[in-house]
Protein backbone atom coordinates (compact mmCIF):
# COMPACT_ATOMS: atom_id res chain seq x y z
CA UNK A 1 0.00 0.00 0.00
CA UNK A 2 2.79 2.39 0.94
CA UNK A 3 4.55 1.91 -2.39
CA UNK A 4 1.34 2.45 -4.31
CA UNK A 5 0.63 5.70 -2.44
CA UNK A 6 4.00 7.08 -3.45
CA UNK A 7 3.99 5.71 -6.98
CA UNK A 8 0.51 7.18 -7.49
CA UNK A 9 2.22 10.57 -7.46
CA UNK A 10 4.00 9.63 -10.70
CA UNK A 11 0.85 8.74 -12.65
CA UNK A 12 -0.82 10.83 -15.34
CA UNK A 13 -4.05 10.75 -13.31
CA UNK A 14 -2.35 12.59 -10.48
CA UNK A 15 -0.85 15.16 -12.87
CA UNK A 16 -4.29 15.66 -14.45
CA UNK A 17 -5.87 16.11 -11.02
CA UNK A 18 -3.36 18.83 -10.16
CA UNK A 19 -3.93 20.59 -13.47
CA UNK A 20 -2.03 23.57 -14.78
CA UNK A 21 1.14 24.92 -13.25
CA UNK A 22 0.19 27.82 -11.01
CA UNK A 23 2.12 30.28 -8.83
CA UNK A 24 3.64 28.44 -5.85
CA UNK A 25 1.20 29.72 -3.22
CA UNK A 26 -1.83 28.70 -5.27
CA UNK A 27 -0.29 25.43 -6.37
CA UNK A 28 0.48 24.47 -2.78
CA UNK A 29 -3.22 24.87 -1.99
CA UNK A 30 -4.12 22.68 -4.96
CA UNK A 31 -1.73 20.02 -3.66
CA UNK A 32 -3.20 20.28 -0.18
CA UNK A 33 -6.68 19.65 -1.58
CA UNK A 34 -5.54 16.64 -3.58
CA UNK A 35 -6.88 13.31 -2.32
CA UNK A 36 -3.60 11.55 -3.08
CA UNK A 37 -1.60 14.05 -1.03
CA UNK A 38 -4.02 13.87 1.90
CA UNK A 39 -3.88 10.06 1.84
CA UNK A 40 -0.11 10.22 1.83
CA UNK A 41 -0.10 12.59 4.82
CA UNK A 42 -2.33 10.21 6.80
CA UNK A 43 -0.18 7.25 5.82
CA UNK A 44 2.97 8.98 7.02
CA UNK A 45 1.35 10.04 10.29
CA UNK A 46 0.33 6.45 10.97
CA UNK A 47 3.71 5.06 9.86
CA UNK A 48 2.19 3.21 6.92
CA UNK A 49 4.69 5.11 4.81
CA UNK A 50 8.04 5.48 6.51
CA UNK A 51 10.84 7.98 6.19
CA UNK A 52 13.06 5.30 4.63
CA UNK A 53 10.48 4.60 1.94
CA UNK A 54 10.23 8.28 1.11
CA UNK A 55 14.01 8.54 0.91
CA UNK A 56 14.16 5.54 -1.44
CA UNK A 57 11.35 6.93 -3.57
CA UNK A 58 12.99 10.34 -3.85
CA UNK A 59 16.33 8.73 -4.65
CA UNK A 60 14.74 6.72 -7.46
CA UNK A 61 13.30 9.92 -8.95
CA UNK A 62 16.51 11.90 -8.66
CA UNK A 63 18.45 9.10 -10.40
CA UNK A 64 16.63 9.91 -13.61
CA UNK A 65 17.71 13.56 -13.51
CA UNK A 66 19.29 14.88 -16.72
CA UNK A 67 20.42 18.42 -17.35
CA UNK A 68 18.25 20.23 -19.87
CA UNK A 69 15.29 17.85 -19.48
CA UNK A 70 12.36 18.38 -17.15
CA UNK A 71 12.46 15.95 -14.23
CA UNK A 72 9.79 13.26 -14.54
CA UNK A 73 9.00 13.22 -10.83
CA UNK A 74 8.96 16.99 -10.37
CA UNK A 75 5.29 17.00 -9.36
CA UNK A 76 5.77 13.99 -7.09
CA UNK A 77 8.57 15.73 -5.17
CA UNK A 78 6.39 18.82 -4.80
CA UNK A 79 3.49 16.67 -3.59
CA UNK A 80 5.69 15.03 -0.96
CA UNK A 81 6.83 18.47 0.22
CA UNK A 82 3.21 19.50 0.80
CA UNK A 83 2.26 16.13 2.33
CA UNK A 84 4.97 16.31 4.99
CA UNK A 85 4.97 20.08 5.52
CA UNK A 86 3.23 19.98 8.91
CA UNK A 87 4.86 16.89 10.36
CA UNK A 88 6.85 17.59 13.52
CA UNK A 89 9.98 15.63 12.56
CA UNK A 90 13.47 16.74 11.59
CA UNK A 91 13.37 14.82 8.32
CA UNK A 92 10.86 17.35 6.99
CA UNK A 93 13.24 20.26 7.62
CA UNK A 94 16.02 18.32 5.91
CA UNK A 95 13.85 17.53 2.88
CA UNK A 96 12.44 21.03 2.45
CA UNK A 97 15.76 22.78 3.03
CA UNK A 98 17.51 20.50 0.55
CA UNK A 99 14.93 21.17 -2.16
CA UNK A 100 14.65 24.89 -1.46
CA UNK A 101 18.41 25.38 -1.69
CA UNK A 102 18.55 24.05 -5.27
CA UNK A 103 18.63 26.28 -8.36
CA UNK A 104 17.65 23.97 -11.19
CA UNK A 105 15.32 24.79 -14.04
CA UNK A 106 14.64 21.07 -14.58
CA UNK A 107 12.76 20.72 -11.28
CA UNK A 108 11.46 24.23 -10.77
CA UNK A 109 8.00 23.23 -9.52
CA UNK A 110 9.13 21.21 -6.51
CA UNK A 111 11.77 23.80 -5.60
CA UNK A 112 9.26 26.66 -5.58
CA UNK A 113 6.71 24.59 -3.67
CA UNK A 114 9.34 23.62 -1.08
CA UNK A 115 10.18 27.31 -0.54
CA UNK A 116 6.49 28.03 -0.08
CA UNK A 117 6.16 25.15 2.39
CA UNK A 118 9.08 26.48 4.43
CA UNK A 119 7.30 29.82 4.82
CA UNK A 120 4.23 28.09 6.23
CA UNK A 121 6.21 25.68 8.36
CA UNK A 122 7.95 28.58 10.09
CA UNK A 123 4.62 29.54 11.62
CA UNK A 124 4.01 26.09 13.07
CA UNK A 125 5.09 25.53 16.66
CA UNK A 126 8.24 23.54 17.15
CA UNK A 127 7.80 20.99 19.91
CA UNK A 128 10.94 19.90 21.64
CA UNK A 129 10.88 17.18 24.27
CA UNK A 130 13.37 16.43 27.04
CA UNK A 131 13.20 13.84 29.79
CA UNK A 132 15.46 14.19 32.78
CA UNK A 133 15.70 12.74 36.25
CA UNK A 134 16.02 15.15 39.14
CA UNK A 135 18.16 12.68 41.08
CA UNK A 136 20.80 12.33 38.38
CA UNK A 137 21.63 15.97 38.83
CA UNK A 138 22.39 15.29 42.50
CA UNK A 139 24.78 12.33 42.55
CA UNK A 140 25.53 10.92 45.98
CA UNK A 141 22.71 12.57 47.90
CA UNK A 142 19.77 10.31 47.16
CA UNK A 143 19.38 6.97 45.44
CA UNK A 144 16.88 6.04 42.75
CA UNK A 145 13.60 4.63 44.09
CA UNK A 146 13.36 0.84 44.31
CA UNK A 147 9.70 0.83 45.18
CA UNK A 148 8.63 -2.43 43.54
CA UNK A 149 11.41 -4.52 44.98
CA UNK A 150 10.80 -3.39 48.55
CA UNK A 151 7.04 -3.65 48.16
CA UNK A 152 7.26 -7.33 47.21
CA UNK A 153 9.34 -8.02 50.27
CA UNK A 154 6.46 -7.10 52.57
CA UNK A 155 3.54 -8.64 50.75
CA UNK A 156 1.90 -11.43 52.77
CA UNK A 157 4.24 -11.28 55.77
CA UNK A 158 3.08 -11.42 59.39
CA UNK A 159 3.42 -8.26 61.53
CA UNK A 160 6.16 -9.73 63.74
CA UNK A 161 8.21 -10.89 60.75
CA UNK A 162 7.52 -7.56 59.12
CA UNK A 163 9.02 -5.62 62.03
CA UNK A 164 12.20 -7.70 62.09
CA UNK A 165 12.55 -7.54 58.30
CA UNK A 166 12.00 -3.79 58.23
CA UNK A 167 14.62 -3.32 60.95
CA UNK A 168 17.11 -5.37 58.96
CA UNK A 169 16.19 -3.53 55.80
CA UNK A 170 16.64 -0.14 57.39
CA UNK A 171 20.04 -1.19 58.58
CA UNK A 172 21.04 -2.49 55.16
CA UNK A 173 19.66 0.41 53.20
CA UNK A 174 20.99 2.98 55.62
CA UNK A 175 24.51 1.66 55.34
CA UNK A 176 24.41 1.67 51.54
CA UNK A 177 23.90 5.43 51.30
CA UNK A 178 26.68 7.94 51.37
CA UNK A 179 24.91 10.16 53.87
CA UNK A 180 22.38 8.06 55.77
CA UNK A 181 21.70 10.83 58.27
CA UNK A 182 20.40 13.17 55.61
CA UNK A 183 17.83 10.66 54.40
CA UNK A 184 15.69 10.65 57.54
CA UNK A 185 14.38 7.20 56.69
CA UNK A 186 10.86 6.52 57.94
CA UNK A 187 10.31 3.89 60.58
CA UNK A 188 7.01 2.40 59.41
CA UNK A 189 7.19 -0.38 56.76
CA UNK A 190 4.56 1.25 54.56
CA UNK A 191 6.64 4.41 54.61
CA UNK A 192 9.63 2.51 53.34
CA UNK A 193 7.57 1.27 50.42
CA UNK A 194 6.76 4.81 49.40
CA UNK A 195 10.15 6.28 49.91
CA UNK A 196 12.83 3.88 48.77
CA UNK B 1 13.18 38.96 23.27
CA UNK B 2 10.80 36.00 22.84
CA UNK B 3 7.50 36.36 24.60
CA UNK B 4 6.25 33.67 26.95
CA UNK B 5 2.65 32.77 26.08
CA UNK B 6 2.05 30.29 28.86
CA UNK B 7 3.84 28.08 31.35
CA UNK B 8 2.16 25.17 33.06
CA UNK B 9 3.20 22.03 34.92
CA UNK B 10 1.12 18.86 34.76
CA UNK B 11 1.39 15.13 35.29
CA UNK B 12 0.73 13.87 31.76
CA UNK B 13 0.89 15.17 28.23
CA UNK B 14 -0.23 13.66 24.94
CA UNK B 15 0.01 14.69 21.30
CA UNK B 16 -2.73 14.04 18.76
CA UNK B 17 -1.32 12.00 15.91
CA UNK B 18 -3.63 13.66 13.38
CA UNK B 19 -3.41 17.29 14.37
CA UNK B 20 -0.32 17.56 16.62
CA UNK B 21 -2.51 19.19 19.27
CA UNK B 22 -1.22 18.96 22.82
CA UNK B 23 -3.42 17.72 25.64
CA UNK B 24 -2.38 18.44 29.23
CA UNK B 25 -3.57 16.05 31.91
CA UNK B 26 -3.57 16.57 35.66
CA UNK B 27 -2.33 20.12 36.07
CA UNK B 28 -0.29 20.10 39.27
CA UNK B 29 -1.53 22.43 41.98
CA UNK B 30 -1.83 20.45 45.22
CA UNK B 31 -0.24 17.20 46.27
CA UNK B 32 -1.61 15.25 49.22
CA UNK B 33 1.07 12.64 49.96
CA UNK B 34 0.28 9.50 51.92
CA UNK B 35 3.61 9.88 53.64
CA UNK B 36 6.67 12.05 53.60
CA UNK B 37 9.37 12.00 52.43
CA UNK B 38 8.45 10.69 48.99
CA UNK B 39 9.01 11.42 45.33
CA UNK B 40 6.91 13.17 42.76
CA UNK B 41 7.30 10.53 40.09
CA UNK B 42 6.81 12.76 37.07
CA UNK B 43 6.13 16.39 36.30
CA UNK B 44 5.88 17.76 32.77
CA UNK B 45 6.60 21.46 32.34
CA UNK B 46 5.44 23.13 29.15
CA UNK B 47 6.52 26.61 28.18
CA UNK B 48 5.30 28.17 24.95
CA UNK B 49 7.43 30.93 23.42
CA UNK B 50 6.64 33.29 20.58
CA UNK B 51 9.40 34.91 18.54
CA UNK B 52 9.29 37.77 16.11
CA UNK B 53 10.62 37.31 12.58
CA UNK B 54 13.69 39.38 13.47
CA UNK B 55 14.57 36.87 16.16
CA UNK B 56 14.36 33.75 13.98
CA UNK B 57 18.12 33.40 13.64
CA UNK B 58 18.97 34.34 17.23
CA UNK B 59 20.01 31.89 19.91
CA UNK B 60 17.83 31.56 22.99
CA UNK B 61 18.07 29.25 25.95
CA UNK B 62 15.21 28.33 28.23
CA UNK B 63 15.78 26.96 31.69
CA UNK B 64 13.35 25.03 33.83
CA UNK B 65 14.33 25.59 37.46
CA UNK B 66 12.94 23.21 40.06
CA UNK B 67 13.07 23.93 43.78
CA UNK B 68 11.60 21.18 45.97
CA UNK B 69 10.19 21.94 49.44
CA UNK B 70 12.87 22.17 52.09
CA UNK B 71 15.71 22.25 49.54
CA UNK B 72 18.45 24.79 50.00
CA UNK B 73 19.17 25.10 46.31
CA UNK B 74 17.43 24.44 43.01
CA UNK B 75 18.22 22.37 39.93
CA UNK B 76 18.24 23.78 36.39
CA UNK B 77 17.23 21.92 33.23
CA UNK B 78 18.33 23.83 30.15
CA UNK B 79 17.02 23.64 26.59
CA UNK B 80 17.92 25.68 23.52
CA UNK B 81 15.19 26.95 21.21
CA UNK B 82 15.98 25.79 17.70
CA UNK B 83 16.19 28.45 15.03
CA UNK B 84 13.81 29.15 12.17
CA UNK B 85 10.46 28.97 13.98
CA UNK B 86 8.26 31.69 15.38
CA UNK B 87 6.71 29.45 18.04
CA UNK B 88 8.31 26.95 20.35
CA UNK B 89 6.97 24.47 22.84
CA UNK B 90 9.67 23.50 25.32
CA UNK B 91 8.37 20.32 26.94
CA UNK B 92 10.46 19.01 29.81
CA UNK B 93 9.66 15.94 31.87
CA UNK B 94 11.36 15.72 35.24
CA UNK B 95 11.28 12.47 37.18
CA UNK B 96 11.63 11.73 40.88
CA UNK B 97 11.45 15.17 42.42
CA UNK B 98 12.04 14.65 46.16
CA UNK B 99 9.46 15.95 48.62
CA UNK B 100 11.00 15.67 52.06
CA UNK B 101 8.55 17.91 53.91
CA UNK B 102 5.35 19.91 53.36
CA UNK B 103 5.87 23.12 51.44
CA UNK B 104 5.99 24.36 47.88
CA UNK B 105 7.62 22.94 44.79
CA UNK B 106 8.56 25.93 42.67
CA UNK B 107 8.89 25.47 38.92
CA UNK B 108 10.36 28.50 37.18
CA UNK B 109 10.75 29.29 33.48
CA UNK B 110 13.78 31.39 32.60
CA UNK B 111 14.87 32.78 29.27
CA UNK B 112 18.58 33.46 28.87
CA UNK B 113 18.82 33.46 32.66
CA UNK B 114 15.98 35.94 33.18
CA UNK B 115 12.95 34.91 35.22
CA UNK B 116 9.78 34.83 33.09
CA UNK B 117 7.17 32.82 34.99
CA UNK B 118 6.67 30.39 37.83
CA UNK B 119 4.28 27.61 38.75
CA UNK B 120 3.86 26.70 42.42
CA UNK B 121 2.72 23.29 43.62
CA UNK B 122 1.65 22.95 47.24
CA UNK B 123 2.79 19.81 49.04
CA UNK B 124 0.47 19.21 51.98
CA UNK B 125 1.13 17.32 55.19
CA UNK B 126 1.20 13.55 54.98
CA UNK B 127 -2.07 11.73 55.45
CA UNK B 128 -2.14 9.63 58.61
CA UNK B 129 -3.78 6.19 58.38
CA UNK B 130 -6.33 5.49 61.14
CA UNK B 131 -7.00 2.13 62.82
CA UNK B 132 -8.98 0.81 59.87
CA UNK B 133 -6.11 1.63 57.54
CA UNK B 134 -7.88 4.55 55.86
CA UNK B 135 -5.84 7.69 55.35
CA UNK B 136 -7.17 10.89 56.88
CA UNK B 137 -5.64 14.33 56.51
Amino acid sequence: MSVSLLSELLTDEFADAIGFVLPPAAMRIVFRRSVAVRKLTQAIRHSVVTEAEIRDFVASIVKSFKFGEGLTGDLALAAIAVAIERLPVDFVDEYLDALASLRLREMSTCIRIARECIKHRANLPKKEFRQQSYLRTRPGTLQQPKQLKIHLLFVGTKPKTLRSRSARLLKTVGSSFDKPDSLRLPTRPQSIRGYI
Amino acid sequence: MPELEYFVVCRHLSTDIETDELTFGGVLEDIFPIELPMYLERAVAISCWRLTKDELESDFQTILRVTPPGANDSVDFAMNLSRGRTRHHAIQSVFNIPMEEPGTIIFEALLNGRHEASHHVEVHSALQPDESGRAEP
